[in-house]
């Protein structure tokens, strides 16, 4: 389905064929996850290293991380402060590259992609949600949540057009002319997710989404990210320190010693849970 | 391609998010960046006045440095066609004799023609403020000028009806009327002006003649024919009390300009060796202008290009505190899809825009000098269009050179380090 606005369908061979790819590779993945086609996993990361050099000391934060994101899909990430969560969303995002290791984006591997390249899947695909909202300060709400089209080149009135649909989305309708000093903190959150939404894209990147909000706040965010897995099909993977809001999510993951691993709580109830992290 | 031949819908979907990136139009992304960048430009504007008044001054001085430029050519292109190259003048320095300042005389001027064997003719005129009016509306502000016969052929006004004066004419009020002067008399009198009578320095003179329609000249002052009244010069002197400060001849053919020119002033060493004249042939004048416009270019010109390269220092300057102050902008920007060229690309506009506005009131503050130099040179003045477009493109110009650097520093931030910030 074409979406309303976006540029014409134009016939890009490498695109094409990078969705072609996207095909095969998912049907020849290693289908350890009978439960959900592993046709569906979004994001992959393979044995994904990444090391630091300080001087003559190297540090390596990240040792071989496997990670399937499928589609809908609510996932969270705990570990202490350090252990390397941020650096991986930064890989999974294609914000940064792995030292080592595939990262695989709706069936393109980031490492073959030129810079570019790479912040047009972001644009396309992914969408980012920070601790500290990260809004732009002379932007209004309704000006903040439609950047990701700006860069798109989606005419201005569609852009307002969608905002507003994004914004009401979250609850925000009637602050679209604010600007992000004149909201709190958990409506700034709420303007950033709106901003990570309006391009429809098949990933959400939260990292410690609830970090700066009072429980309660968390728990408004947290609820608007189950209704996106659920309603959207759009998976989320949510960074964060609090047992809670891990408790929510379908299945729940921790950093340790440079891996990833599954560490389901103990008042997990989600029918996720059967992660297909390694041995 | 058409719809239904696409793959499935959630591939359709990526396939078409995907190539709408990449298939935005330059231009397109170019607007988007250019309305990012105005958004952010008004913070930058206030702190950026010091670096702000370089570029005013430098284009200030580019735009009366081409102003100028251009009236010179223009001036001397002028001289050119409407004497020709065949003109002397002569100029009465500033003398007093006993607290009276000395003139050129009337005689000593139309004996020019006759005492020197290279002046086929000379002309002198004098003007004098009056309205000009006729059945009691005024046609024209005035000045009236008086003139002696030769100065119509000389000046090269050609006669529509009627005659010329002449110098016969002495003192008599008797006038040829310029061109909308005459309509002037005709829209309310009879249709044949020769005989009506105008109101000048408050009596009546009588049309004998009547031009036709000439641009205006420059004859020592600005002198537009079609507005005014040429009076016998002896009648202006006498009523208005005007003094003959300058005369034009005209050489023979085959004599040399500076040949000319010596026996002028020689000639007038002789009959008035109290008072000093410059005699001057158009080639000298031009010359003269000349000279002097391009040592106001050179000022001008260095005056130009110091500001200009302080101004857009400072303006670097200020892009870079910028840069290094909204490092979590730009990574936000990176993170939800501006390449680096679109950053790049913002950080270049707003440059050159915080440079175009600068250079804005620098266009102000050149027409400003351009008319005082104009002033003091005695140059008619006029605002150049090409004066205006150079200031604004070297505005434009200086904001993009130096706003290149902190633009591509911009862009090669690392988006994680700049979201850390
Ligand atoms: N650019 C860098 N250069 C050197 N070391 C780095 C760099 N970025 C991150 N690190 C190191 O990598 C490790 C992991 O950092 P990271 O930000 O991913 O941790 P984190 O799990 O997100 O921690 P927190 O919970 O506090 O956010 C840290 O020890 C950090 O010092
Ligand atoms: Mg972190």
């Amino acid at each position: 389905m074409i979406q309303k606005g976006e540029a014409p369908y134009t016939e890009r061979p490498d695109v094409t064929s990078a969705a072609g790819r996207c095909r095969r590779t998912a049907d020849d993945g290693s289908g350890n996850d009978p439960g959900r086609g592993p046709a569906d996993a979004v994001l992959r990361l393979r044995d994904v290293h990444k090391s630091y050099r300080l001087g003559p000391v190297r540090v390596d934060v990240l040792r071989g991380v496997d990670l399937a994101v499928q589609r809908g899909e609510l996932l969270s990430i705990m570990g202490p402060s350090g252990c390397g969560k941020s650096t991986l969303m930064n890989i999974a995002g294609l914000l940064d590259r792995p030292t080592k290791g595939a990262c695989i984006l709706e069936g393109r591997d980031a490492a073959r992609m030129s810079d570019d390249e790479r912040t047009a899947m972001r644009n396309a695909h992914i969408g980012f949600v920070f601790q500290s909202f990260h809004l732009l300060p002379r932007l209004t709400a309704a000006q903040n949540a439609g950047l990701p089209l700006v860069y798109r080149g989606t005419p201005d009135g569609e852009i307002r057009e969608r905002a507003a649909e994004a914004l009401d989305r979250v609850g925000m309708a009637n602050r679209s002319g604010h600007l992000p000093n004149q909201l709190s903190g958990g409506q700034q959150q709420r303007v950033a997710l709106a901003r990570a939404l309006i391009g429809e894209p098949a990933v959400v990147l939260a990292d410690e989404p609830t970090g700066a909000l009072d429980p309660a706040t968390g728990r408004e965010v947290m609820a608007m990210f189950e209704a996106l897995c659920g309603g959207r099909n759009v998976a989320v993977v949510v960074v964060t320190h609090s047992a809670e809001v891990a408790a929510r999510c379908h299945r729940q993951t921790r950093v340790a010693q440079g891996l990833l691993v599954d560490a389901p709580t103990a008042e997990s109830t989600a029918p996720g849970g059967r992660g297909d992290t390694p041995p | 391609m058409s719809e239904a031949s696409s793959p499935p819908r959630r591939a359709g979907r990526v396939l078409s998010r995907a190539s709408a990136v990449r298939a935005t139009a330059p231009a397109v992304r170019l607007r988007a960046n250019a309305k990012e960048a105005a958004a952010s430009l008004r913070a930058v504007l206030s702190r950026s006045a010091l670096a702000l008044v370089g570029i005013v001054v430098g284009i200030g001085a580019v735009i009366a440095l081409v102003s100028t430029g251009q009236i010179v050519k223009e001036e001397s292109l002028k001289q050119f066609r409407e004497l020709g190259t065949d003109i002397v003048t002569v100029r009465r320095q500033f003398t007093r004799i006993r607290g009276r300042a000395l003139d050129l005389a009337l005689p000593d001027v139309l004996g020019l023609a006759p005492g020197v064997p290279a002046i086929e003719s000379a002309a002198a005129s004098v003007d004098a403020n009056s309205p000009i009016r006729y059945r009691g509306r005024i046609l024209a502000e005035g000045p009236v000028f008086g003139v002696t016969g030769a100065f119509f052929d000389l000046s090269k006004l050609p006669l529509a009806e009627g005659r010329l004066i002449s110098d016969l004419d002495r003192h008599r009020f008797y006038c040829v009327a310029g061109a909308d002067v005459a309509r002037g008399i005709r829209d309310v009198g009879p249709a044949s002006v020769l005989g009506e009578r105008v109101r000048v320095f408050g009596r009546l003179c009588t049309v004998v003649g009547v031009l036709r329609s000439v641009p205006p000249l420059a004859v020592g002052r600005q002198l537009a024919p079609d507005q005014t009244v040429f009076m016998p010069i002896a009648a202006v002197m006498r009523a208005a009390g005007a003094r003959i400060r300058e005369a034009v001849a005209r050489m023979h053919d085959g004599v040399t300009p500076e040949a000319a020119r010596l026996e002028v002033q020689r000639y007038f060493q002789r009959v008035r060796p109290e008072l000093p004249v410059t005699a001057n042939t158009a080639s000298q004048l031009i010359a003269r202008m000349r000279s002097q416009g391009q040592l106001f270019a050179l000022l001008l010109g260095a005056i130009a290009a110091v500001s200009l390269i302080v101004g857009g220092v400072g303006v670097m300057n200020v892009m870079l505190m910028s840069v290094r102050e909204r490092c979590a902008e730009i990574g936000l920007r990176r993170a939800v899809g501006a390449r680096r060229g679109d950053v790049q690309q913002q950080f270049v506009v707003e440059s050159a825009a915080l440079c175009l506005a600068g250079g804005t009131l620098g266009v102000a503050l050149g027409i400003a000098v351009a008319w005082g130099i104009c002033r003091y040179a005695g140059w008619p003045f006029s605002v150049s269009t090409t004066a205006v477009a150079a200031g604004v493109s070297v505005a434009t110009a200086v904001g993009v050179f130096f706003g290149l650097y902190p633009a591509h520093r911009a862009s090669r931030l690392d988006p994680i380090e700049a979201l850390r910030s």
